[in-house]
């Protein structure tokens, strides 16, 4: 009942006012060394790691389930996807709800970080980078100090969802 | 209905523009062409029943009084022709016959489509009935009718019907006026609705339950207020659930009416001479449930007729009977319902089945001698099996014991066949009495808990590490006189090294016809749960059906016995984890 409602989402954004510049919230978390992003209007919520359970004959990078107020959803760790290597969570570890063709499902992360306004004139192509395959990367936005990832989830998704089928069919 | 059509006439329009009657108008116009399916073939059957006649006749006469009524004249004139057919059967003039028989299905059949149309984007202005109509003159003349009456006016031949049907007929039509007065329409989803809601509610009352348990071992108070009233909290719910589960139990004859058309069309078609017997119309079934059998049920009686059954003259060369029987069974046992298929046909041949396997090389010719004959049979259940020599409209590309079995799987059914060569075959559909709530056992292996659904339950006992025995490779168990193959639980799950339990247990599984050992570590009590569906990105686990949620809020994974079964038969010998 109560899903819906919790829609991080439903912050409207600010309204250029000259038409001139459009601004993305990005919400930004680590996994790894890198900083990632996505946009806001993907996440449905934050919620702090619960105890998972874990799924016998599933595919590897998911890491099992999760109870979301009475729905059962897959949790995948973005370490795993990512080919990282697998560390212990701590009290950091966040998992990301967000909406993928029209499946709930969480990201486990390192740590979120913040809430980005940048302006979408700000994000550029992807260059190399090496261990994260570039497919899942829609571009990157270059901070003052750092530098951002933005995440095309449903690229990550997408691959799974083959690999799974075709692991179904043989 | 004529009293109608004349306090109806100043308002046609109004009536005409009201969505809400024209939708009451399409759902009692289908229902009752429905009935009437049924009863066409019903009459051909008894052909000197009045009562089937007037009940045919009055149906129609409904569906094209209120169509006239509403201004859908293309129903009426269709309408028309048919009861004239109707009246000449009535006075004797004609006779029934396949002939006329079919005619008046055609019409009816046509009627449906009208309805149908007119439920989606509106009558169409030409429907090409010429054909049909002729036909229907045809029948009616051919019977040797001469005085043909002139187009009866609207309800007077209805009315003396009604009334005289009401007098010597007294049995069924109050009965149904009556209970009429006693339902009403509700949409599916608000009903679907209300039962996830009292799902969330048994799921909370666990929850409350396990609360209360915490809380009076630590006070010592067994009797206090609050176990009281959760106990009677636990009560209530369990009396709601089953109440509004019941809301939703509607009888199978659902599923079965359209069955003597189908038969009787396809028996047509087929050249075979076939008798329907539907036996247990009465079951009650979820409702869901009633749109996942109808397509299983439909490839079995299509097997049954196509495959099954032999031709009249085969049948006679046999020594049986020219008709065949195909009967269509449902009945409850305990909190199952079954449904079955039978056919009095030429069974199946089980060295068919082996030889077909081998030549697709599903199994090796040595393994093959070992199979028994149940082990045979369950191939015809893979995708694509086949032994028909040649597809047929009806049946034989190899799809439908396939698709039975997913679809019955989705709902937490199975299936079996028991055939004997020359007597016949029965296929039985195990299908759960509720879609909404499943008692579950809870198993654990380390620190996992699963739950396996009761009903796939034959035994729990304890395990003794001496009555294992390995046999080509996999482990068996002896218990009373029975080998099981056991599968160990520990296996399945993350925890594979992690210690076992000093006294382990083994629980009987049952799916299908074939039982296994499942060896755990403990048993965890029992509890009702409401099962969800995983996420399709996790729907080809073998082994697990769906998810719960448990008292304590965490996820719970069901277990899905059939596919434990199939995952057991593939699994390499687990000696390695000693």
């Amino acid at each position: 009942m109560s899903e819906s409602n919790v829609q991080f989402g439903m912050i409207p954004l600010d309204q250029p006012h000259s038409g001139a510049e459009r601004l993305l919230q990005i919400v930004s978390f680590k996994v790894g060394s890198e900083e990632f992003g996505l946009d806001i209007l993907r996440v449905q919520e934050i919620i702090r790691l619960q105890d998972l359970t874990r799924v016998p004959n599933s595919p590897d990078f998911v890491d099992g389930v999760i109870n979301l107020r009475g729905k059962v959803i897959p949790v995948i760790a973005l370490r795993k996807r990512f080919g990282l290597e697998e560390q212990a969570h701590d009290k950091e570890t966040r998992i990301v709800v967000l909406e993928v063709q029209n499946m709930v499902l969480g990201f486990i992360v390192d740590s979120v970080s913040e809430v980005l306004r940048i302006s979408a004139d700000a994000v550029v192509p992807p260059p190399r980078l090496g261990k994260i395959e570039q497919e899942f990367v829609s571009g990157v936005v270059k901070l003052e100090d750092r530098l951002l990832i933005l995440l095309d989830v449903d690229r990550i998704m997408s691959g799974p969802e083959t690999q799974l089928r075709s692991a179904a069919k043989a | 209905m004529k009293a109608e059509s004349e306090s109806g006439e100043s308002n046609i329009e109004e009536f005409y523009e009201d969505p809400a009657l024209l939708q009451a108008f399409l759902v009692e116009s289908q229902e009752l062409l429905q009935g009437m399916d049924q009863d066409v073939v019903e009459l051909e059957k008894a052909p000197d029943s009045e009562e089937l006649l007037n009940r045919i006749f009055r149906a129609l006469h409904t569906i094209k009084g209120t169509a006239g009524f509403l201004g859908f004249h293309p129903i009426v004139q269709l309408g028309h022709r048919a009861e004239d057919v109707l009246n000449a059967l009535r006075r004797r003039e004609v006779h029934v016959s396949p002939r006329v028989m079919t005619a008046l299905l055609g019409a009816r059949d046509r009627l449906g489509e009208m309805l149908s149309d007119l439920g989606g984007e509106g009558l169409k202005p030409q429907y090409d009935t010429a054909k049909l109509v002729a036909e229907l003159e045809q029948v009616q003349k051919t019977g040797g009718s001469s005085s043909q009456n002139d187009i009866p006016a609207g309800g007077l031949d209805g009315e003396n019907l009604t009334s005289r049907a009401g007098g010597d007929d007294t049995s069924t039509p109050p009965t149904k006026n009556d209970l009429a007065s006693h339902t009403m329409r509700v949409d599916v989803r608000k009903l679907d609705d209300l039962i996830n809601l009292i799902g969330e509610l048994v799921l909370e009352r666990n929850r409350l339950l396990q609360l209360a348990k915490e809380e009076n071992s630590e006070a010592h108070a067994v009797d206090s207020p609050l176990s009281h009233s959760t106990a009677r909290l636990s009560f209530i719910t369990e009396e709601l659930q089953a109440a509004a589960l019941r809301t939703r139990m509607v009888p199978i004859d659902t599923v079965f009416c359209r069955f003597p058309r189908l038969v009787r069309d396809l028996a047509h078609a087929l050249n075979k001479e076939t008798d329907l017997v539907i036996r247990g119309q009465d079951t009650e079934i979820d409702r869901t449930m009633v749109e996942l059998v109808s397509d299983p049920l439909v490839h079995l009686v299509r097997n049954s007729l196509d495959h099954g059954l032999e031709s009249p003259e085969q049948r006679e060369r046999a020594g049986k009977p020219r008709k065949g029987t195909i009967s269509i069974e449902a009945r409850q046992e305990g909190d199952r319902i079954l449904v079955s298929v039978s056919d009095d046909g030429a069974g199946i041949d089980p060295a068919r089945i082996l030889g077909k396997a081998i030549e697709r090389k599903l199994v090796s010719a040595e393994r093959a001698g070992r199979l028994d004959p149940r082990q045979i049979l369950d191939f015809i259940f893979l995708p694509g099996f086949s032994t028909a020599e040649k597809t047929t409209d009806v049946s034989g590309r190899g799809v439908g014991m396939d698709v039975v079995r997913t679809n019955l799987k989705k709902v937490n059914g199975s299936v079996e066949l028991q055939s004997r060569v020359g007597h016949g075959t029965t296929v039985l559909m195990h299908l759960p009495l509720t879609l909404a709530v499943l008692p579950v056992l809870l198993v654990q292996v380390a620190d996992e808990i699963y739950a396996l659904p009761l009903r796939a339950i034959v035994e729990t006992t304890r395990f003794s590490a001496t009555s294992v025995h390995l046999v080509d490779g996999r482990e068996i168990v002896c218990l009373r006189n029975e080998t099981l193959p056991l599968v160990r639980l520990r296996s399945l799950c993350s925890t594979k090294f992690a210690q076992p339990a000093a006294e382990e247990k083994i629980v009987v599984v049952a799916a299908a016809e074939q039982r296994i050992a499942l060896l755990v570590d403990h048993l965890a009590g029992q509890e009702s749960t409401v099962i969800k569906p995983l996420t399709s990105y996790l729907h080809d686990c073998v082994g697990i059906a769906g998810a719960t949620v448990s008292g304590d809020g965490r996820v719970r994974l069901v277990l899905d016995p059939g596919g434990l079964l199939s995952w057991a038969a593939n699994c390499v010998a687990p000696a390695v984890l000693q």
